[in-house]
């Protein structure tokens, strides 16, 4: 049974995957994909990078059993793509949301929750766990058509979500989120991946896939040019950062003595900048302690039972990091797994 | 990695109004409409206030339907999740919505519209046939707007990836779709047939031309009738001429024969069988009927329809005149006296013939014999002919009308069973435009297929008459051959172009042969086998061999448009 299957295991295996598109006389058109090799293993947050038209998108097609390869292996889980069994284990959320207008958000959970076959009763407290979790409660009700581009992509997470999948493949998650959604979305696939999920992040945000990913592998031109944990491709060995309490200039001259004296100089001196989301969020959290009002979807609230009370967390590299002073009270993490 | 910075608290922004849901306009429509009804009937006008009454009830019965449509689609299976949004998507759909709404105006005005003057069996047999057919074209359009342009927007929008990654198969997809029109369509037709029904009564509660026309009402509208066809009284004997002209032909020309065995037989026949119908002048000729046993006890009377032609006379202005017997009584004879019947040619004729006239054996024998006068300049009266088949013919009722009415509906069920199943395997393969054209043309071959035979014969100049399969592909190869060798190639083109029309008829079902509507506009009995036959071809066959065509056709088909150059 694939759910038996151990930490560490191959979850995604793609040998030498190609994809030509033909035209209506079957001959080629474009070749979109050529010889990928990929390895994603149990537990770990994949990140696909590249620009568009890169391939990123065709190789996920490729691996839901949504295109056939022209050559090459694909085995998700152990199975081919289209494996009805595998294809219980894997939730999707794709780049746009592909949804039926004139469903309502509780409909459009229910819809898919019965292509998964759960009874009625599963489907009912997992829609209710997870319009929580989106936050979408307030507006379950009304038809997805009516939502707004960011209320559409909370209601496709919730849709991935609904089987409490062990294989999580999400194609530009937070297109069109606000940062603070953006924030959520991130630290929900930083849960899941302590859980022992594997997730697939496809996207272009280098911030996000640096910010989730184990390993990245990066595509152009419908190649794997670069593949490697972050670690690896992004440490510059050839230099060193030492970082200090502010250092009066005398202090620095000292500095620049001692690594003369070793035949080495300092190429930089700089003040260390925060991020702009870091920002972004201290800011609009400052604007919630003062009462100023807002509108649109409420914010997420704790990880639906069945996801969070899933596997076991993983390894040390899988525990939340240290919380910084300056940064708000409680972390959405520690909120999410309070159940 | 996971991220080095903390997460923010959760943001208790304000929410968002829960919104309208759904918009809840019917119950205002409903209490409106029933007002106007109410209005209408104050004001003395209670016909249209019934038809108001009558389309309220229909959109109240929709309702409901669609309320149980939901309740039985709760399953928490694939197939079942796909066919309750395909119901979802039908009820969001506006242009079926729009055919629907036509459906529920198109019913309760008809009556109104018919002539009062007319007689009432006839208004009743206008309003069934109508309706029916309305409602059954209407549908079909439904049908095919909603397969093609659910499936189609589906693939378009992608939305067909969210549906596919989950764990269901392509052809549980196709089937869930299927299963929903097919049930969506169930609904409309029950919907539909309430319609006619409660309009068909309340038409036949109108006053009538006189004593024969309300007996016809109920002994030929209200009822489901059998049909016997005549056998030759001395059947070995005709046998016997039959073989022996066969036989007289094969020695004459034995290279004809040789050519088309099959077809000079079924060409002899017929000309018999036509000879046997014919009624020369000063000739009694008998027809048999049998099986009319349970028709003694079933009704008072049988009905003799025939359709009599005055042959060598202007139609126009014929008329045949002729006397009859029934098992050798003179029929009628009033005061002692055999009438002679005096009807015009060319047209229907329906005689009513006491079941006290039936032997213990169910056997009516009906001799005719000919009184025309004779024409102008001639010596000898012209001859009475029928048409084989339905130009003589005996009918006793076998059956109720709602039953019959139910079944007729059955029928047209399944055709929409078939035509859903036909859209979707278009619409796997081709963009939606194209593919309600192609949907088009398989529902207009299969309710014309006959007709478009014909004209296929007349494009070619090649009549296949009552020839067999082989004996026409016979006829087209030499046809063929012919022309190229005398190298008129467009006319050599038309005879291809034939093969490829005839190709594609023959896997068109006929839903002429699957009518239904006509049956029951003129109280024929649509018989269980015959229904059955039916459901299990059109409801049954023909939608599996199209789905699995579909399923082979979205299972090959790259669900993903190329974007790249």
């Amino acid at each position: 049974m694939v759910a038996a299957r151990q930490v560490g295991e191959i979850d995604i295996a793609c040998i030498g995957v190609t994809k030509t598109f033909r035209d209506f006389w079957m001959r080629p058109r474009v070749r979109a994909v050529e010889g990928v090799n990929l390895e994603v293993r149990r537990g770990q947050v994949y990140g696909l990078l590249g620009p568009n038209g890169s391939g990123k998108s065709t190789t996920i097609k490729m691996l839901l059993g949504l295109l056939q390869p022209t050559a090459g292996r694909i085995a998700i889980l152990g199975k081919r793509p289209r494996d009805v069994a595998t294809k219980r284990l894997i939730g999707y959320l794709p780049e746009e949301s592909y949804l039926y207008r004139f469903l309502s958000g509780r409909e459009t959970l229910d819809y898919y929750g019965r292509l998964f076959r759960l009874d009625r009763r599963a489907r009912r407290e997992r829609i209710d766990m997870l319009l929580e979790m989106v936050g979408l409660e307030a507006v379950q009700h009304r038809p997805v058509g009516e939502y707004s581009k960011g209320m559409q992509r909370r209601i496709g997470l919730a849709q991935s979500l609904i089987n409490d999948p062990q294989l999580l493949i999400l194609d530009e998650p937070t297109s069109g989120m606000d940062p603070v959604g953006s924030r959520q979305i991130k630290d929900l696939i930083a849960t899941l991946a302590r859980r022992g999920k594997t997730v697939l992040l496809c996207s272009h945000l280098l911030g996000d896939v640096e910010d989730l990913c184990d390993r990245v592998a990066i595509m152009y031109g419908g190649k794997v040019r670069a593949e490697g944990t972050c670690a690896e491709l992004l440490t510059q060995e050839h230099a060193t950062i030492l970082e200090t309490p502010d250092l009066p200039e005398s202090v620095v001259a000292e500095v620049r003595g001692v690594l003369e004296r070793h035949d080495l100089a300092i190429t930089r001196v700089a003040h260390p900048r925060r991020s702009l989301e870091s920002l972004f969020l201290e800011i609009v959290e400052k604007a919630r302690a003062e009462g100023v009002k807002t509108s649109g979807a409420a914010a997420g609230g704790p990880v639906a039972d069945f996801l969070a009370t899933g596997q076991a967390a993983g390894g040390p590299q899988a525990q939340p990091a240290e919380t910084p002073a300056a940064a708000v009270d409680t972390g959405l993490i520690d909120q999410l797994t309070r159940r | 990695m996971i991220p080095a910075t903390t997460p923010p608290k959760p943001l208790d922004a304000e929410p968002i109004p829960a919104g309208r849901g759904r918009r809840m306009w019917w119950p205002a429509v409903l209490v409106g409409t029933a007002a106007v009804a109410a209005g209408l009937w104050a004001g003395g006008r209670p016909a249209a206030a019934t038809a108001v009454l009558g389309g309220w009830a229909l959109v109240v019965g929709f309702l409901l339907g669609v309320a149980a449509l939901r309740v039985l689609l709760q399953a928490g299976n694939g197939v079942v999740g796909v066919a309750r949004a395909m119901v979802d998507e039908a009820l969001g759909s506006r242009l079926p919505i729009l055919l629907v709404m036509l459906v529920v105006a198109w019913l309760p005005v008809l009556p109104l519209v018919l002539d009062p003057a007319e007689r009432l069996e006839y208004r009743l047999q206008f309003f069934l046939n109508w309706s029916l057919s309305g409602a059954s074209f209407l549908l079909a359009l439904v049908t095919i707007v909603l397969a093609c342009g659910s499936l189609c927007g589906d693939i378009d929008s992608q939305r067909i990836h969210m549906a596919l990654v989950k764990p269901i198969q392509r052809w549980q997809y196709l089937l869930g779709k299927w299963l929903g029109i097919v049930l969506f369509d169930g609904l409309l037709v029950a919907l539909a047939g309430i319609g006619v029904y409660a309009g068909a009564q309340a038409l036949r509660l109108m006053p009538e031309a006189d004593a024969a026309d309300r007996r016809a009402v109920d002994e030929q509208v209200f009822t489901a009738r059998s049909t016997a066809r005549p056998v030759h009284p001395r059947g070995k004997d005709f046998e016997a001429d039959v073989t022996a002209a066969i036989d007289r032909f094969r020695a004459d020309d034995p290279a004809a024969f040789a050519r088309d065995p099959a077809g000079a037989r079924k060409r002899i026949l017929a000309q018999h069988v036509l000879e046997w119908h014919t009624v020369p002048a000063d000739v009694v000729a008998s027809y048999l009927f049998t099986g009319l046993e349970p028709a003694r006890h079933r009704s008072k009377v049988v009905q003799l329809r025939l359709k009599p032609f005055a042959d060598n006379v202007g139609i126009d202005r014929a008329e045949v005149r002729f006397a009859l017997w029934v098992n050798e009584r003179p029929y009628p004879s009033r005061n002692g006296q055999h009438e002679t019947f005096t009807l015009p040619s060319g047209s229907f004729h329906t005689i009513d013939i006491p079941t006290s006239l039936i032997d213990e054996q169910g056997t009516l024998r009906i001799a005719i014999a000919n009184r025309n006068l004779v024409p102008p300049g001639e010596t000898k009266p012209t001859s009475i002919s029928f048409s084989p088949g339905k130009g003589l013919e005996v009918l006793s009722r076998a059956g109720s009308f709602e039953g019959n009415f139910l079944r007729g509906l059955g029928t047209m069920w399944a055709k929409l069973g078939m035509l859903a199943a036909a859209a979707l395997a278009a619409a796997s393969w081709l963009g939606f435009p194209i593919a309600v054209l192609t949907s088009l043309m398989i529902y207009i071959s299969a309710v014309a297929r006959g007709f478009l035979a014909d004209a296929i014969d007349i494009y070619t100049g090649a009549d296949r008459g009552d020839t067999t399969l082989t004996s026409m592909v016979r006829l087209r190869m030499g046809l063929l051959l012919e022309r190229l060798d005398k190298l008129e190639l467009w006319d050599a083109c038309k005879t291809v172009g034939a093969f490829a029309a005839d190709a594609f008829l023959s896997l068109v079902p006929s839903f002429g042969a699957h009518d239904g509507v006509t049956e029951v506009a003129t109280g024929r009995l649509l018989s269980l086998p015959q229904f059955l036959v039916s459901l299990g071809e059109l409801g049954l066959l023909y939608p599996l061999a199209l789905l699995a065509l579909g399923w082979v056709l979205l299972e090959r088909r790259d669900l993903v448009n190329v974007s790249g150059s």
